[in-house]
């Protein structure tokens, strides 16, 4: 099983994304509402992948990914971020906070699922 | 119900919720720069989550998104906030609401919606002083669609809007030969030309791709004229040119021939500026695709300049990323390699090795491309700042949603645990009584100690998640006295204090429908028009003031309004006609007595039944709910100047303790609030006063009552050398009841008379015993 944290806000969209992944199989699936939540929960057990929303509270995506990318135990963690905006100017900055891949809200559920096991080698 | 579904009409509500309220502090303060925002930002979400269920819910997601552009124009000082403004945002929130309930009920949204949301959407869009988008005017009967009204597509354009798979096949049917492709848009009236666009298209040869779309979203099925052609055919053809232009010669005009070679079929590269996958849920996409896609963006990022403190974290995390993504392709083979790359860029500090390795695995993209990143150390800084998010502040109270049906379970539970734990004295009891069994007993009562403690802290606890703020009644008043009084005519602001104040769920519930009454009553019955308010020297705007506070054991909810004040002398005179009092009493009631009496039962002074309060909810229907848990109201007014009104109730209400008395073989409840004192008096103290019977306690007379007799019980045959008083205080006077005997106090769920007992007056409720036997509990007020 691969472990992966969502982080976003939103509840409705947590869930969505849990559904997704779970229809998927093979994700154990891990929650954070906000950047401070995703921080503290990155750094307390090992994820195989992070699937973090740009707009939060406490702390946004952007944040939470560069500390993460500074802390060893994190540093290579696969990290996905996700976003309502679409402009080139927000992937440049996700890419450069560390993040390996951006997807635009709302995400197809296809190319969530497949990005996703992607992300953690999942077997097939 | 889907979970996923509840959720969002949970999340959707508090948004709607969020920008009313936003809305309407703006109106009073537009210039308020952080509410904006936070309506912006609600609305901003509430089109993402919607989106989440398109096309179901695409009205919705539109009616937001076009209010989402206009509060992003006011936001951005391109429009000026305005009244108006406000109007068609609450309208379009009522909208979105009424399309949650029916989703709530029905799970999808009205037929209307679709034809309902593009409408409202372009009103609201309207007011950015922009003509409504294309796609929301498209033609006649707008109903239900799959897709936007779409444009001609011109040239080879739409080649590429095919599916990559299609043109897989085509490219693979098609070969090297020469191709044609063809786009035929049927006359909408062909069906009376006599025209068959199916069989001219389906003469076409050789076909190695085909697609037909609808060129306008179709209308729904009563709105489907079925002689009207909506058709657009997309063809690409081996077939010689020359025959299929003289296939379609008698509709020349109607159809666009493009030569095309296959390499006009090959799917389009990931685009530079496009490189993210966007949701677009009609095409699905392929493992291939995406793994592509992503390769493609590796080598963006590794092209884009990084400083000291990420490249490392870019580099092994990009590593992993990507041995994961071979991993899942199955191109093991790949992976060791990458792994060298990742090493020998770690080791010279530059991006180079790994892009050169990724590059021609990229389809598409020339091999010449050279971005060559500069040593780290040498690359501009990306400042850190930039990134710094606002520092995380220490987190609030965290805040649970949860159903509320749970909760009431949960109570319900607490409170037949309470009771439950008043058996195990009487076990006691009988463990020593009948069993002989002393030891046991008292270990029985210790154990019961312990639990009695336990109990007695969860049902604290529990019955603070049953405190609710008034705020949840209070906060639809904004909305409430701003329509009301526009549409009376009358200026009116609205004060409101103390909404944080708590009192229990059930008090809440049962505030709420009297509040609106009295406040519509403020409106439309005290409130004058600006100017009568003139003419009596009031300023024009007349002010309702909502106030909560807690006194004692007691919350109160004040209503005062400065408006015309009520009329003792109408009242009286209303009263008189309606044979409620006499002339006597019309002579000697005070000015104070006389406005209570708008609550006597048949009692109404509404000149003209309004739609807006003469519901036949009068005042004393107010007074009756108030009563029924265990409240009162009052009332208070100078003619001409204000009106108060007072609401008075209990702060909590699912358990009580009472004190158990006996009575004629039977036990009664007493609230033990209420209850002063026991004590035994003898015989001869009890004296005659005035026809009362009454004794000396403490140097102060007691009147007496029996109790038996007040609830028309057998007298007491047996004579008694002493009495069981039980001194009461229900009104603020101390009475003493006679009773037969007392016993001990205990924890009750209080539940009301019902069936044939509803209402009678005298007891407050019943309740289950310990025993199994039921209790009656008086209500003194009432009695005495």
């Amino acid at each position: 099983m691969k472990k992966v944290l969502l982080v976003d806000d939103m509840k409705t969209v947590r869930l969505y994304t849990r559904q997704i992944l779970e229809a998927a199989g093979g994700f154990e699936i891990h929650e954070a509402s906000n950047g401070v939540e995703g921080l503290e929960k990155a750094l307390e057990s090992s994820f195989d992948l992070l699937l973090v929303d740009v707009n939060m509270p406490k702390m946004d995506g952007y944040t939470m990914v560069g500390e993460l990318r500074k802390d060893p135990s994190t540093l290579a963690i696969p990290i996905i971020m996700i976003s309502t905006e679409s402009k080139k100017m927000d992937r440049e900055k996700a890419y450069q906070v560390g993040a390996n891949y951006y997807l635009v809200k709302p995400v197809a559920p296809d190319v969530l699922r497949i990005v996703s096991q992607l992300a953690v080698g999942a077997v097939p | 119900m889907n979970p996923l579904l509840g959720q969002f009409i949970l999340e959707a509500r508090d948004l709607l919720e969020e920008t009313s309220k936003g809305l309407l502090q703006l109106e009073s303060n537009p210039d308020n720069m952080p509410v904006i925002n936070g309506v912006f930002r609600a609305m901003h979400t509430l089109k993402g989550s919607s989106g989440l269920f398109e096309p179901d819910f695409l009205p919705l997601t539109k009616v937001a998104h076009a209010g989402e552009d206009l509060l992003d124009a006011v936001r951005n000082r391109e429009l000026p906030f305005s009244s108006k403004l406000t109007d068609l945002l609450l309208e379009s929130m009522d909208l979105i609401s009424q399309w949650l309930d029916e989703i709530e009920g029905a799970e999808k949204l009205p037929a209307a919606a679709l034809a309902d949301g593009v409408q409202f959407a372009a009103k609201l869009r309207a007011a950015l002083g922009k003509a409504p988008d294309v796609e929301e005017v498209v033609g006649k009967g707008v109903g239900k669609g799959d897709h936007e009204g779409k444009a001609a597509p011109s040239g080879v354009g739409w080649l590429s809007s095919m599916s990559a798979q299609k043109l897989a096949e085509a490219a693979k049917k098609g070969g090297s030969a020469a191709m044609t492709a063809l786009c035929y848009e049927p006359d909408p009236s062909a069906f009376f030309f006599g025209e068959d666009p199916f069989y001219l298209v389906r003469q076409i040869p050789e076909i190695i791709l085909f697609h037909m779309e609808a060129r306008e979203p179709w209308p729904a099925v009563d709105g489907l004229d079925p002689y009207q052609c909506n058709l657009r055919f997309m063809v690409v053809s081996c077939g010689p040119l020359a025959e299929l232009t003289h296939l379609f010669r008698y509709v020349g005009e109607q159809v666009q021939f493009t030569a095309v070679t296959v390499a006009d079929l090959r799917p389009p590269s990931p685009a530079p500026s496009g490189g993210a996958l966007s949701g677009s849920s009609s095409v699905s996409r392929t493992d291939s695709e995406v793994f592509q896609a992503i390769l493609a963006e590796q080598l963006f990022i590794l092209s884009l300049p990084c400083d000291a403190g990420c490249w490392r974290g870019r580099l092994v995390s990009m590593g992993k990323f990507l041995t994961n993504c071979f991993q899942r392709m199955g191109f093991t083979e790949a992976i060791a390699p990458l792994e060298k790359v990742i090493k020998e860029s770690e080791s010279v500090r530059n991006f180079e090795p790994v892009r050169v390795f990724l590059a021609p695995m990229v389809t598409g993209i020339p091999k010449k491309e050279t971005q060559k990143t500069s040593l780290p150390s040498l690359a501009p800084p990306v400042s850190q700042a930039e990134a710094a998010a606002p520092q995380a502040e220490p987190s609030a109270t965290k805040i649970l949603k949860i159903d509320q049906s749970r909760i009431d379970r949960m109570l319900d539970l607490v409170g037949e645990l309470v009771v439950a734990k008043n058996s195990l004295p009487f076990l006691a009891s009988r463990a020593e009584k009948e069993y002989h069994a002393r030891r046991l007993g008292q270990e029985i009562l210790e154990y019961y100690g312990v639990i009695n403690q336990l109990t007695e802290e969860l049902q604290a606890s529990v019955m603070q998640v049953r405190m609710l703020p008034v705020s949840s009644i209070f906060q639809r008043f904004p909305r409430l006295v701003r329509d009301i009084s526009r549409k009376l005519g009358k200026n009116i602001q609205l004060v409101m204090e103390g909404e944080e104040t708590e009192a229990d769920k059930n008090i809440i519930e049962v505030l709420s429908d009297p509040m609106i009454h009295l406040v519509r009553n403020s409106l439309d019955h005290g409130i004058e028009d600006p100017s009568a308010r003139r003419a009596a020297g009031k300023p024009e705007e007349g002010q309702i003031r909502l106030s909560a506070f807690q006194e004692g054991d007691r919350v109160i909810i004040e209503i005062r309004d400065d408006g015309k004040g009520v009329d003792p002398a109408v009242i009286k005179a209303k009263a008189y006609e309606k044979g409620l009092i006499d002339e006597e009493r019309v002579e000697n009631i005070t000015d104070q007595e006389a406005i209570q009496l708008i609550f006597a039962p048949g009692f109404s002074t509404a000149e003209q039944i309004s739609d807006l309060s003469g519901r036949g909810v009068g005042m004393d229907v107010v007074n009756t709910t108030l009563k029924r848990v265990g409240g009162r109201v009052f009332v208070n007014s100078v003619k001409g100047e204000w009106t108060l009104v007072r609401l008075e109730l209990p702060m909590t209400m699912a358990i009580t303790r009472v004190m158990l008395i006996e009575l004629a073989g039977a036990m009664y409840g007493v609230p033990l609030e209420i209850v002063v004192e026991t004590v035994r008096v003898e015989r001869s103290d009890i004296h005659r006063v005035k026809q009362q019977e009454a004794t000396v306690l403490r140097g102060r007379l007691l009147p007496l009552v029996r109790l038996r007799d007040l609830l028309g019980l057998s007298s007491d045959e047996n004579g008694r050398r002493e009495e069981a008083v039980l001194v009461v205080r229900p009104t603020g006077e101390e009475i003493g009841l006679i009773v037969d005997d007392f016993q001990k106090g205990m924890d009750i769920v209080l539940k009301p008379l019902e069936g044939i007992l509803t209402g009678l007056p005298g007891y407050s409720g019943g309740a289950l015993m310990g025993d199994g036997r039921v209790l009656l509990v008086l209500n003194l007020k009432e009695l005495l």
